[in-house]
């Protein structure tokens, strides 16, 4: 019949609700009547009932207290005061009753304390089902921090330029033991009685003993519990925590299998680059120029789209464009100049299959943040093309089957940023042209062709 | 009597009243709809090709181009799923020791508690029914089989240790697909065209080319699940109309279908007015979108009109269904924008109970059929500057044994059973890592000892190299977001550039 106390316990969150109506009520009606006392009876009832179901919540919270294991330390504050509210209400039931034992104390001295200890029961209740944070959790860092409270740590952002100088542990290993780990192992709150705060807290241990073993590294309990399955409960963090990254999870084993120094830098020890790239910045723009521009107003890109262009931002929040011309096969040098109403923000522009002629360049060199271009399948023999040399950014362009010819292809040379240009189809004959070694990689005529005879020998 | 007289007038006003809002409201809706309908009808001008603000308005054309949320390295994907599951073993997964262990009885630790399609009782090992050759500067291996792979071997990152935890053709493709081994979901290609629209308003987003047959999970794994019908792919032909009725009927001119088209999609819109159901906005779309296709599409299935070294390159068989065409349409496609191009190749099933599935016959004429063209479609797109913009992905639905398949206690011709523990895929094109190879299996290739990964991370990196963040693009059905990789996948770091 055991289940029946479990099922009694399961009632708390619902009874509890009782004690806090009957008595704010009560209350209220008790202010309300404090000087014209007409109302007594009614106030009576009320805290009758309200300290009848505070009992009942007491008794069915502490039976799933009992019963369901929660720890002492979560619970004691929400327990306590859940008696010290019954013990206020039935006291001031007594005094509304006229009972000459509670005349030590006065009638407004219980009704605020009854008041206070009642929201105050409530609140860490609340805090039992919703977390601690419940209520804290919306308002911003600032204020936080002015409460004194937890303030998510920010991610660890390292430079690709200066992280080598850092020492690993302070600038690195520390900084991610801060953010996934030290809410609960610091001074304040020790669990397993370890502490990650700082270099002598790792060194010296837990109640399980020493984390870190630097005779055999690959064996530290640390990384032990860190390699444990998630579901297992001494894996660390615990599941329920923000997890540790592959990439934190392997600096952390470097730094142990190191001998876990503590002011030795990245450099000193020699790691790659490549350990620590994911926690630099995110190149946002990939290819394109790292600029941010004021966004265009709908109605220029309207009167983009109107003409039958295709406009979309490299991604969705970035200012950067990309314009096709795909669905408009007629558009040509004239009608080219509207791009100049965007000329800034242009970044990747594919006229292929349109009627635009050499004159296009003229429009093209003004759109300064150009990066790919493409032209594939047009008129364009690339008389002119030299006048592109002023984009700095002009990364790869797209000539396939146009007629580009191969005179115009040292007009490329001075471009400062060129990487790659497609000429597959196009009249450009590279046999009748020397291309300076340094500029061999940047032209690809293709024409690649498959070997015949593989089949014959099958 | 006068009150309720009084009270009837009042009551008949307000009716009225009541009645000519409506009217109002219905009227000048239907104005605004007709002003916005006028102007995409004139994108069914042929030739014409009139692309105005309508195709850019998501509410009006739900296949206009959005951006990703993030920057994507590539804008579009050609998928070559091997139907039926090809071998690992004989193909890019290099098992020497196995080799050892031919027609040894495969022990018994191999078989306990594991699944298979139809291997019964003990079989023997198999060792590998290929020699292998380390190619290209990477040095990767690659089998006899596939001659002409090593010419693009370098432009490759292979994932060798991918799992499945589904052993029949049908679930496991729609797994791959889909992200699901159930019916019901959106396929990977619907996904992405729901996402990003599609850049070229003549043509579908989502396209799928079939070779040899229609995969097991039939048509559902290209269908657009709970996404707007608009989503699912088109099924072209190579052989034959590319688009079944695509053509005008016998005695119907142009213009007049123009008109009948014309009017259906004024009432359709009407319905759509009154409803806002998206599927009628889909019904619309396809009409228009099946109205352009007349002109563009033949002329994108046309693959005469290439010249005949590109022919040549791709091994094409002119008038025919066959991969090799797939594959150089797969190429024009994305060329004119085309954002998902999903090619089926039927028939890589191999297990050695009949000639046809033998690892020593049918297998072997299937390499020669894929070969050439594969390599042939990696260094087209790389002479046209396509690659760096398309994601190739190549792969089955599973792996297979390295045993006998041992079907019926008999051991025919060579041949292997389904096995999703461990098989090989690969990737190129842009934001790929060259020549990278990333997992591990076993001495005898059974199971991935290193690198592990799932089929959830395979369509995690997909999505994130188009520019999704896989776990924040979801749609909203039946209370709750759904995602493409469903609860699980991150996306394999390892292979990025």
């Amino acid at each position: 019949m055991d289940f029946l106390f479990d099922l009694l316990g399961r009632f708390h969150p619902l009874v509890v609700h009782l004690p806090i109506g009957f008595l704010i009520l009560g209350w209220m009606m008790w202010v309300f009547d404090r000087k014209a006392q007409k109302h007594q009876k009614i106030i009576r009832f009320a805290f009758f009932w309200g300290t009848l179901s505070t009992l009942i919540a007491v008794f069915t919270g502490t039976v799933q207290y009992v019963r369901e294991g929660y720890p002492w330390e979560d619970v004691q504050g929400h327990l306590i005061l859940g008696i010290a509210t019954f013990l206020f209400s039935f006291l001031m039931y007594l005094k509304l009753k006229g009972f000459a034992i509670v005349d030590r104390f006065s009638q407004s001295f219980l009704g605020y304390a009854l008041l206070m200890v009642l929201f105050i029961t409530g609140h860490l209740g609340g805090n039992l089902t919703h977390g601690k944070d419940h209520l804290t959790a919306p308002l911003p860092d600032e204020f936080k921090e002015v409460l004194g409270l937890e303030v998510p740590a920010r991610t660890l952002v390292l430079l690709p330029e200066t992280h080598q100088d850092l020492p690993l542990y302070s600038g690195v290993i520390q900084p991610i033991l801060d953010q996934k780990c030290v809410s609960c192992h610091n001074p304040k709150k020790t669990k397993g009685e370890l502490l990650l705060h700082n270099l002598k807290g790792i060194m010296s241990g837990g109640e399980e003993g020493a984390i870190i073993s630097l005779k055999k590294p690959e064996q530290s309990e640390m990384l032990r519990r860190i390699h444990l399955p998630k579901d297992e409960k001494k894996h660390m963090p615990p599941k329920a925590k923000i997890q540790l990254s592959k990439a934190e999870i392997k600096l952390i084993e470097k730094w142990i299998s190191a001998g876990a120094p503590e002011n030795k830098t990245i450099a000193d020890l020699g790691f790659p680059t490549t350990l620590f790239t994911s926690f630099f910045p995110k190149d946002e723009t990939g290819i394109y120029p790292d600029t941010i521009l004021r966004p265009l107003d709908k109605g220029i890109i309207d009167s983009l789209v109107g003409m039958g262009l295709q406009v979309t931002p490299i991604f969705k929040t970035s200012s950067l464009l990309k314009i096709s011309a795909i669905n408009t096969p007629d558009f040509d040098d004239q009608k080219a100049l509207i791009l100049l109403k965007v000329l800034d923000h242009i970044v990747g522009l594919d006229l292929g299959q349109t009627q635009v002629t050499d004159a296009v360049f003229e429009t093209l060199e003004q759109l300064k943040h150009l990066t790919v271009l493409k032209l594939n399948r047009t008129a364009i023999s690339g008389d002119g093309i030299g006048k592109l040399s002023s984009l700095a950014y002009l990364k790869q362009i797209n000539l396939v089957n146009s007629k580009f010819e191969g005179a115009h292809l040292e007009e490329m040379y001075v471009f400062p940023a060129l990487e790659k240009v497609y000429l597959f189809g196009t009249p450009t004959q590279f046999t009748s042209i020397e291309i300076p070694d340094q500029y061999q990689s940047i032209f690809d005529k293709g024409d690649y062709k498959l070997e015949e005879e593989v089949e014959k020998k099958l | 009597m006068d009150k309720i007289k009084k009270l009837l007038t009042e009551q008949r006003s307000l009716e009225a009243q009541f009645n000519s809002r409506r009217h109002f409201i219905k009227d000048c809706t239907l104005g605004l709809g007709g002003l916005a309908l006028g102007n995409f009808l004139n994108a069914c001008t042929p030739g014409e090709n009139n692309a105005s603000a309508y195709m850019a308005d998501r509410s009006l054309n739900p296949m206009a181009s959005l951006p990703a949320p993030f920057l994507p390295k590539v804008k579009s994907v050609i998928y070559l799923h091997m139907v039926g599951a090809p071998s690992q073993l004989e193909l890019f997964d290099y098992k020497p020791e196995l080799a050892k262990l031919h027609n040894q009885p495969c022990p018994p630790s191999l078989l306990d508690s594991k699944k298979f399609a139809f291997i019964q009782g003990v079989p023997n090992m198999l060792g590998p029914q290929a020699t292998f050759k380390k190619e290209g500067e990477s040095g990767n291996w690659v089998s006899n089989h596939l001659p002409h792979f090593k010419k693009v071997i370098d432009e490759v990152a292979f994932l060798k240790a991918v799992h499945t935890d589904q052993f029949n053709h049908g679930p496991a493709q729609m797994l791959m697909h889909t992200g699901s081994p159930r019916n019901g979901r959106p396929s990977i290609g619907s996904w992405v065209t729901y996402g990003l629209g599609s850049e070229n308003n003549n043509l579908p987003g989502f396209v799928v080319l079939t070779s040899r047959g229609t995969p097991d999970a039939g048509k559902s794994i290209w269908g657009s699940g709970f996404l707007p019908s608009v989503y699912q792919g088109v099924h072209c032909r190579s052989k034959g109309d590319p688009v079944l009725y695509l053509n005008d009927p016998k005695g119907v001119p142009r213009d007049l279908k123009k008109k009948v088209l014309a009017s259906i999609n004024d009432i359709n819109y009407q319905e759509y007015q009154k409803f806002g159901d998206p599927e009628v906005l889909t019904r619309i779309n396809q009409y228009e979108m099946a109205y352009r296709m007349q002109i563009s599409v033949p002329e994108v299935m046309d693959i005469d009109k290439e010249p005949d070294a590109i022919k040549e390159m791709y091994g094409v068989k002119p008038g025919k269904e066959a991969f090799a065409n797939n594959c150089l349409l797969a190429r024009k496609m994305v060329e004119q924008g085309v954002r998902f191009v999903q090619l089926y190749d039927w028939g890589w099933d191999s297990h050695g109970a009949s000639p046809g599935e033998a690892l020593d016959s049918g297998f072997l004429r299937k390499c020669k059929e894929t070969d050439r063209p594969v390599a042939a479609l990696i260094l087209d797109l790389k002479q046209r500057g396509l690659l760096d913009e398309t994601l190739v992905v190549w792969g089955g639905e599973f792996g297979r044994t390295p045993m006998w398949e041992n079907r019926l206690g008999i051991q025919n011709s060579p041949g292997r059973d389904h096995q999703g523990d461990a098989f090989t895929m690969w990737m190129a094109g842009g934001g790929i890592k060259k020549g990278a190879v990333h997992g591990k299996t076993d001495e005898i290739g059974y199971s991935g000892i290193e690198g592990r990964v799932s089929v959830h991370d395979i369509q995690a990196t997909i999505l994130h190299l188009l520019g999704f963040n896989h776990e924040q693009f979801t749609y909203d059905f039946q209370g709750r977001p759904f995602r493409l990789t469903d609860i699980a996948g991150s996306v394999i770091n390892e292979i990025l550039a």
